[in-house]
C-alpha cells in the first residue's frame, strides 16, 4: 500500500519517521498482496504457530518485540454510502510489530535469523524476494511499509529486556516485600542478600 | 471472542474504516497532531496503539502480479494492544477519548461523532488477528508500569543502602517497599 509523499516511513538516512516512534518503542506497519494460495495457507500457518510454542521461541529469545501481528485481510467491512462496495481480488496480510532498538537491526535480524519464518509468513506475498540476502529483504519492507499517523506506547522508555527484567524482579522481592516487617533484622539482611544476587540479572 | 486475538490475557485489536471523501487532510492532520497530547495515556489498559492512514494497495511490476488491485477508498487503521477483553476496553476508550472521536473517526464514513456507538462502529470493522505475538502477554500496563518503577527504585536503594547495619537496613526496606 502506499502513503502520502510527506508521511514517507524511511527517511532518507534509513531510519523511521519519528511519527513511527515513541521513546524506545518503534512501530512498523506492513501491508502485501497475497497469492490466491496464501488465502488457505495463511490461516493454516496462523493456527499451527499459535498451537506450536517453539516455532516463537527464536522471537522469544531475540528479546526486541513487545508485541507483534499478522491478519489476512480479504474483505472490506462495508459502512453505507458513499463507501463502495468492494470485493477483493486478492487476500492482503497486515503486518504489526512493536519493537525496540533501531529499524535496520530489526529487519536484519528477522532476514537472518527468522529465516525459514519470513519464507513461512510472507512466501505468499507478491514480490516477496526471500529473506536473504537482506538488501532486496529490506527494500520490499520499505516499498510495503505505510507510515504511521500516530504511535504510543504506555511506558515509552522501557526496553522489552527492561520490562521483562522488571517483571521477572517483582517475581523474585515480592515474597521478601511480604515477609520483611516481621523478620528478626539479621535473618532480613541474609534474605535480603539472597534476594539481591537471584535478582542480579534483573537489575 | 476469537482467541487469534489474545495472548495471555492481552489482546490484539485492528479496525479498518473508510474515510469520508474529502476528508483525509484533515483527518491525518488531525491523527499527526496527537502526539502532543497522547490522548491514549488516557485510555490505561492501553500498551501499545496506532493510527495508520492507508490510501491504496502497493504495485511493482517485478511483483508480477497478474492484476493489479487498488482500494476503493482510502482507510483508517486503528490497531491496540491492550488489556483483557474488547467490549469493556472499546467502552472505555470511547469515554476517554470523547473529544478526539468526531475529529478521527467522524471523518469515516458511518463514525460516530461521540462515544456513543463508537465501540459498534469498531466492532464492525474489526479484523481479526491471523496470529497475535505478545512477549509478556500475562502482564498488564499497571503491572509493567509498577515493576518498572519498582526496579529503578530497588537499585537505587541497593546503592543506598550498602554498608547499612541489619536493624537499619530492614526500616529502610519496610519503609520503601511496604508491602
Amino acid at each position: 500500500m502506499s502513503t502520502a509523499p510527506s508521511a514517507g516511513p524511511i527517511t532518507a538516512t534509513g531510519t523511521p519517521s519519528e511519527r513511527n516512534i515513541d521513546g524506545q518503542a518503534i512501530a512498523i506497519t506492513v501491508f502485501s498482496t497475497v497469492k490466491w494460495w496464501g488465502r488457505a495457507f495463511l490461516p493454516v500457518l496462523f493456527n499451527v504457530t499459535k498451537r506450536t510454542p517453539k516455532l516463537t521461541t527464536t522471537i522469544v529469545q531475540l528479546s526486541f518485540i513487545h508485541f507483534a501481528r499478522w491478519s489476512l485481510v480479504t474483505k472490506i467491512p462495508y459502512n453505507g454510502a458513499p463507501q463502495p462496495k468492494q470485493r477483493l481480488r486478492y487476500p492482503h496480510m497486515y503486518f504489526e510489530s512493536n519493537f525496540n532498538g533501531g529499524w535496520e537491526e530489526y529487519i536484519d535480524a528477522f532476514s537472518h535469523i527468522l529465516t525459514s519464518g519470513m519464507a513461512a509468513f510472507w512466501g505468499s506475498s507478491y514480490g516477496f524476494p526471500k529473506a536473504l540476502p537482506v538488501g532486496p529483504f529490506k527494500a520490499y519492507i520499505k516499498e510495503n511499509e505505510i507510515a504511521n499517523s500516530h504511535y504510543y506506547s504506555a511506558y515509552p522508555e522501557a526496553t522489552i529486556t527492561m520490562v521483562k527484567a522488571a517483571l521477572d524482579l517483582d517475581d523474585k522481592l515480592a515474597p521478601l516485600r511480604r515477609s520483611a516487617k516481621g523478620m528478626q533484622p539479621d535473618a532480613f539482611a541474609r534474605a535480603y542478600e539472597k534476594m539481591l544476587t537471584d535478582a542480579q540479572r534483573s537489575l | 471472542m476469537n482467541s487469534s486475538n489474545v495472548s495471555g490475557q492481552a489482546y490484539g485489536f485492528l479496525a479498518i474504516t473508510p474515510i469520508k471523501p474529502g476528508e483525509q487532510d484533515a483527518l491525518r492532520a488531525t491523527i499527526e497532531g496527537l502526539g502532543a497530547t497522547r490522548p491514549l495515556r488516557r485510555v490505561k489498559r492501553t500498551h501499545m496503539a496506532r493510527l495508520v492512514i492507508v490510501e491504496d494497495f502497493n504495485h511493482k511490476p517485478h511483483y508480477k502480479q497478474r492484476r493489479e488491485e487498488h482500494l476503493a477508498i482510502p482507510m483508517l487503521c486503528f490497531s491496540s494492544n491492550f488489556d483483557g477483553e474488547l467490549d469493556s476496553y472499546l467502552d472505555d476508550l470511547g469515554a476517554q477519548l470523547a473529544g478526539e472521536i468526531p475529529e478521527i473517526w467522524g471523518r469515516c464514513i458511518g463514525g460516530p461523532q461521540d462515544a456513543k456507538g463508537l465501540k459498534a462502529y469498531l466492532k464492525h470493522n474489526q479484523i481479526d488477528c491471523g496470529f497475535f505475538y505478545a512477549a509478556y502477554g500475562q502482564a498488564t500496563v499497571a503491572k509493567v508500569k509498577a515493576s518498572l518503577d519498582q526496579r529503578e527504585r530497588l537499585m537505587a536503594f541497593a546503592t543506598r543502602a550498602q554498608g547499612m547495619e541489619p536493624e537499619e537496613l530492614q526500616e529502610a526496606f519496610v519503609k520503601e517497599f511496604p508491602s
